[in-house]
């Protein structure tokens, strides 16, 4: 390895001069991270080219916008007809107005309810003025209320228990998140100035606008105080694990300059910032800290066996360079298979990540020498550093085929748990339970409607178009057929607007409660509706302006992606079976979100396949050697499965995080194979050591720096689980679990796996090659 | 003058009642500043010298287009006549009757304009043969999925808003009055309307509409104006762009008459269902 002796020889030879150069290098790289822009909101889960995304750009374009904020009003027991509740949901439907961006208000008290009175059409809402109602009115408009199929499930629960006053705004194209900050503030106020003035009832606050705001502030969060603690959280551990405070300053700037790396290069991508893509500082100060360890663990030892400066730092460099280089590459190698994925943000995670490592392999070779050899390193001779690992090895020597056995069982067990996982992607559900968001959402769950929504535009073809009789009642036929499935809380259409528009006309005679039967007489309805309501309430977002397409929404209640998929997939089908000229598939952010979910998992086996042959041949041409590089694969695949194994007998749910998972610890987990592996060849091949003897050799080398980082990443990523975004929290305690389990599987089961296997791998170990390292 | 004669074409009260002068301001002509009249005072007095101004037309008929400009490239195009009648001591009468689409080929709408309280309104569907009458007492929403809303098309009876002047502004060079008026009407979709009303001819050239959270929602402008029987200006275009939504919807005007010989018995329910 001459190169590597000339490379380590000018790196402690000239270490002030490199530093400086390579300062430099960062810094320039590092300006980058000032042209970094923020990117809030949902659609930054889809690619632009999403087929879901475009089908719900499109309904968009039509219909407007469904952003909203749904205010839920639960009188808890009692009667939302009782004249205060009746009067505050008047309140709220009446402020909305004056909520910003807010383009229409739909509740109960100003539903639009056309009726005769004698010669007299009166298109009006149900309620006039809550205050002035005597019980007689409202007994007779609860009644009213009840049987509106428009109402019930939607606005009202069928127990008249609770109301709901749907907001839906209109948000500018620029300045999103400012404009949802805006309207979520106002409807918060609003909502306490309620619920003060009327102590019976509790108000929640849901719909689109609450889901982006909290995804914002939940992501705010996370970046304010979750990852500056976890940052000192980390750097106690190195101190603790090193015992040496200038060790644990050389870390926190291999950390900062590798973050900069990373981010310096986000920004001159031209990628921004988003809820996913800003976890990458935290797994890049993570992964930095790990080279730092293994760096730094040999150099205290070897000053504390009473070597000097320079030639501590040079047997370091000369024991860790090799393996942290190709540990390096196959960590990036592994971020970079997430580019695999269906979803922007978590390929940005990907990339970013992968560029942080390379960085702080960098930063580890180029700067920390310089740094190590400044820096006032006391002496404090006879003080071993690290956790002593000789006893275990020894326990494991001796117990390896009972080990070997009991941990194949225990494999075996888990990973046949994996089938229970379930998927499900709803960003409603993106949250923990401590969020309002999650407790408003289960009380529309349990006691009022659905928080996923399908929306099917149907488009007759020509202008005008929605008035002929057979389209119509084509319509009202899955009208029906939605009605009829158990899923399905409400189905708002037109229709029924125009059947009991005609009913009215026909003074209120049952029987007439039916679609017109011409397209001139369905058409009049029409203008009859169009030229009699008020602002806010016109019928823009069911029918398109040039009356070519109706869209029927459906409202579903307690779906998971997998039911939601297979709802819609029913509904195609029926649609195809019975209206082939018309059918459209279900569209809207539910089932964008639950497809993304879905198409992410085989993208990312894709991905994961990818990153796994990549990896191993990158081992396989590092250990020269096909069967060593195959032997790695066991520890290297094992962990994710037994994880997810584990996760599926313990919990079962898991959301678009579980995909990324594979790719996210593969290249992790392959430093501690690996780091052990170079250590356990070279015992074998250069040292001539037999198998056990390699084994405790290995283990004194770096178990106790794999132990160490292993310890840092697992808690680096466990305090993700702290974030109230549960695609955070889910994958930061996957991975830290995976990295847990990946750390015991080396340091129990790859010994054994290599007693074992002794033979087979090294046939003619004792001859000819001599690895690096 | 006739300050009490306060009529106009229904369909266009929004545009002309406010043209009016100023029997207070009539400085406002010349250099000399009006500071004696307050703001109140003289946006009153420039609605009534516009109303004033176009009163007496007696009856007109004209032909109209609604262009809907969706978000895009698509248009919707829509078809109507009007026909009014100038009533003294009250809002107008008018008829609106639809052509294009043709599935409402026949249908029209009556309207008594008040100066106070709500219009009166009925409905002719030619496909029941049955005219009804429609009280809603809010109608802010849109005018058949336009940009339009029923409250700007309906006749602008001085009575209707309270006024202020606010300043002279051009308008296209045109030197205009800025006035802004707000509406009586608790249930009116504005809190406040910004018109400029250009000084030679006190005919309205911008409207401003601020939504009810006092933002502003729509601009429309009026281009195109021709005068009539050497008194009566009336514009070829309307121009309505909704800011908030990015849609527009453009009112062309054609084939203008006066004195066509209406009547009293034109404007009743019965004449409803015989129109065509």
């Amino acid at each position: 390895m001459v190169f590597k002796d000339r490379l380590i020889t000018m790196l402690v030879h000239y270490p002030y001069r490199i530093m400086l150069v390579s300062l430099v290098l960062i810094l320039g790289v590092g300006f980058g991270g000032s042209r970094l822009t923020v990117e809030s909101g949902i659609d930054v889960f889809f690619s632009e080219d999403d087929p879901n995304l475009l089908a719900d750009r499109e309904l968009k374009r039509v219909y407007g916008r469904e952003d909203n904020v749904l205010f839920v009003i639960d009188t808890r027991g009692g009667d939302i007809f009782e004249a205060t509740n009746l009067s505050s949901v008047q309140t709220i439907t009446e402020k909305s107005w004056l909520m910003p961006h807010s383009r229409r208000v739909d509740s109960v008290t100003n539903f639009l309810y056309p009726e005769v009175d004698g010669d007299d059409i009166v298109i009006d809402k149900l309620v006039e003025n809550a205050d002035s109602l005597t019980s007689e009115d409202r007994r007779r408009i609860k009644d009213t209320a009840l049987s509106q199929q428009a109402l019930i499930g939607r606005l009202l629960a069928d127990d008249g228990q609770i109301a709901a006053v749907n907001v839906t705004l209109n948000l500018p194209e620029d300045e999103q998140a400012a404009a949802i900050d805006q309207a979520v503030r106002y409807a918060r106020e609003l909502a306490t100035d309620v619920e003060s003035a009327n102590p019976g009832i509790e108000i929640h606050l849901a719909g689109w606008a609450l889901t982006e705001q909290t995804l914002a502030e939940v992501t705010a969060r996370d970046s304010v105080t979750l990852i500056p603690a976890l940052f000192i959280l980390v750097l106690v551990i190195i101190a603790l694990l090193l015992r040496s405070v200038m060790a644990s300053i050389c870390t926190v700037v291999t950390i900062l300059l590798s973050i900069l790396c990373g981010m310096g290069f986000a920004g001159w991508a031209g990628i921004s910032l988003n809820s996913v893509n800003v976890s990458a500082p935290t797994i890049i100060m993570t992964l930095a800290v790990a080279d730092c360890i293994h760096l730094l663990s040999v150099f205290l030892t070897r000053q504390r066996q009473g070597q000097d400066k320079t030639d501590a730092l040079w047997g370091a460099l000369d024991h860790t360079l090799y393996p942290i280089v190709l540990t390096s590459i196959t960590t990036a190698l592994g971020f970079l298979s997430m580019n695999f994925s269906e979803s922007p943000p978590f390929r940005e995670l990907g990339t970013i990540s992968a560029v942080g490592v390379l960085g702080a392999l960098w930063v580890t070779v180029t700067i920390l020498p310089g740094l190590v050899l400044i820096l006032p390193f006391r002496k404090s001779g006879g003080v071993t550093t690290g956790i002593p690992l000789g006893g275990l090895a020894n326990w494991v020597i001796r117990h390896n085929n009972r080990i070997f056995w009991t941990s194949l069982l225990l494999i075996a067990l888990t990973v046949s748990f994996i089938p229970r996982i379930e998927l499900n992607d709803d960003p409603t559900g993106y949250f923990s339970d401590s969020i309002p968001l999650t407790q408003a959402i289960d009380v529309i769950e349990s006691k009022l409607s659905g928080t996923q929504s399908l929306y099917y535009s149907f488009d007759s073809g020509q202008e005008q178009g929605i008035v002929d009789p057979g389209f119509l009642a084509d319509i009202d036929a899955f009208v029906s057929w939605l009605r009829a499935q158990p899923e399905v809380v409400n189905v708002e259409s037109f229709t029924d607007t125009l059947k009991r528009l005609n009913q009215v006309m026909h003074d209120e005679a049952q029987e007439w409660h039916i679609l017109p039967d011409s397209r001139e007489l369905a058409a009049q309805y029409v203008l009859l509706y169009e030229i009699s309501i008020p602002y806010g309430q016109d019928a823009t977002h069911q029918m398109s302006a040039d009356k070519s397409s109706l869209k029927v929404t459906a409202t579903l209640k307690n779906q998971q992606s997998q039911g939601l998929i297979a709802f819609e997939a029913r509904g195609r089908q029926w649609l195809q079976d019975n209206l082939p000229g018309i059918a459209v598939p279900g569209a809207g952010q539910s089932i964008s979100f639950a497809n993304v979910g879905m198409r992410n998992i085989n993208s990312m086996l894709l991905g994961s396949l990818a990153a796994i042959v990549l990896v191993s041949v990158c081992l396989i041409v590092a250990f020269r050697s096909i069967r060593c590089g195959l032997v790695s694969c066991i520890p290297n695949l094992f962990p994710a499965f037994i994880t997810l194994g584990i996760w599926g007998a313990v919990v079962g749910e898991v959301n678009i995080a579980a995909s990324v998972v594979f790719s996210l610890t593969l290249g992790i987990i392959v430093d501690d194979t690996t780091h052990f592996l170079v250590k356990y060849l070279e015992a074998r091949q250069k040292r001539k050591l037999d198998a056990e003897q390699a084994i405790r050799y290995a283990f004194t080398a770096v178990g106790s720096a794999l132990l160490s980082t292993s310890i840092v990443l697992a808690i680096g990523f466990l305090a993700l689980v702290q974030s109230d975004f549960s695609v955070n929290s889910t994958s930061g305690l996957l991975v830290a679990m995976t990295i847990a389990i990946a750390i015991i599987l080396d340091l129990l089961f790859l010994p054994t796996v290599l007693i074992k296997a002794d033979r087979w791998l090294l046939p003619k170990a004792a001859k000819t090659t001599i690895i690096g390292g | 003058m006739r300050v009490k004669r306060i009529s106009r074409t229904g369909f266009f009260r929004a545009l002309f009642a406010f043209i009016g002068v100023a029997i207070l301001c009539g400085p406002a002509f010349s250099e000399e500043p009006v500071s004696k009249a307050s703001a109140p005072e003289r946006g009153l007095a420039i609605a009534l010298e516009a109303d004033q101004r176009d009163s007496g037309f007696a009856d007109t008929t004209v032909n109209l287009a609604m262009l809907l400009n969706l978000s895009g490239t698509e248009e919707v195009r829509r078809e109507m006549r009007q026909l009014t009648l100038e009533v003294e001591g009250d809002g107008d009468k008018s008829i609106m009757v639809f052509d294009r689409p043709r599935d409402l080929n026949g249908t029209a709408i009556l309207t008594f304009t008040h100066k106070v309280g709500n219009d009166d309104q009925w409905l002719y569907l030619p496909a029941l043969k049955r005219v009804k009458r429609i009280s809603s007492a809010d109608k802010s929403g849109p005018f058949m999925g336009s940009e339009f809303a029923y409250e700007d098309l309906s006749s602008q009876e001085v009575e209707k808003y309270t006024y202020t002047y606010l300043r002279d502004e051009p308008v296209e060079d045109e030197p205009c009055f800025v006035v802004e008026r707000v509406p009586v009407d608790p249930k009116s979709g504005y809190t406040r309307q910004v018109t400029w009303v250009d000084q030679s001819e006190y005919r309205l050239r911008r409207v401003d509409y601020y939504d009810r959270k006092g933002e502003l929602l729509k601009t429309m402008t009026l281009a195109g104006y021709t005068q009539y029987l050497d008194q009566y200006w009336r514009p070829a275009k309307m121009i309505m762009k909704n800011h908030q939504n990015g849609k527009g919807t453009t009112l062309i005007f054609e084939d203008y008459r006066f004195r066509t010989g209406l009547t009293d018995s034109d404007f009743n329910r019965s004449a409803l269902s015989r129109i065509r």
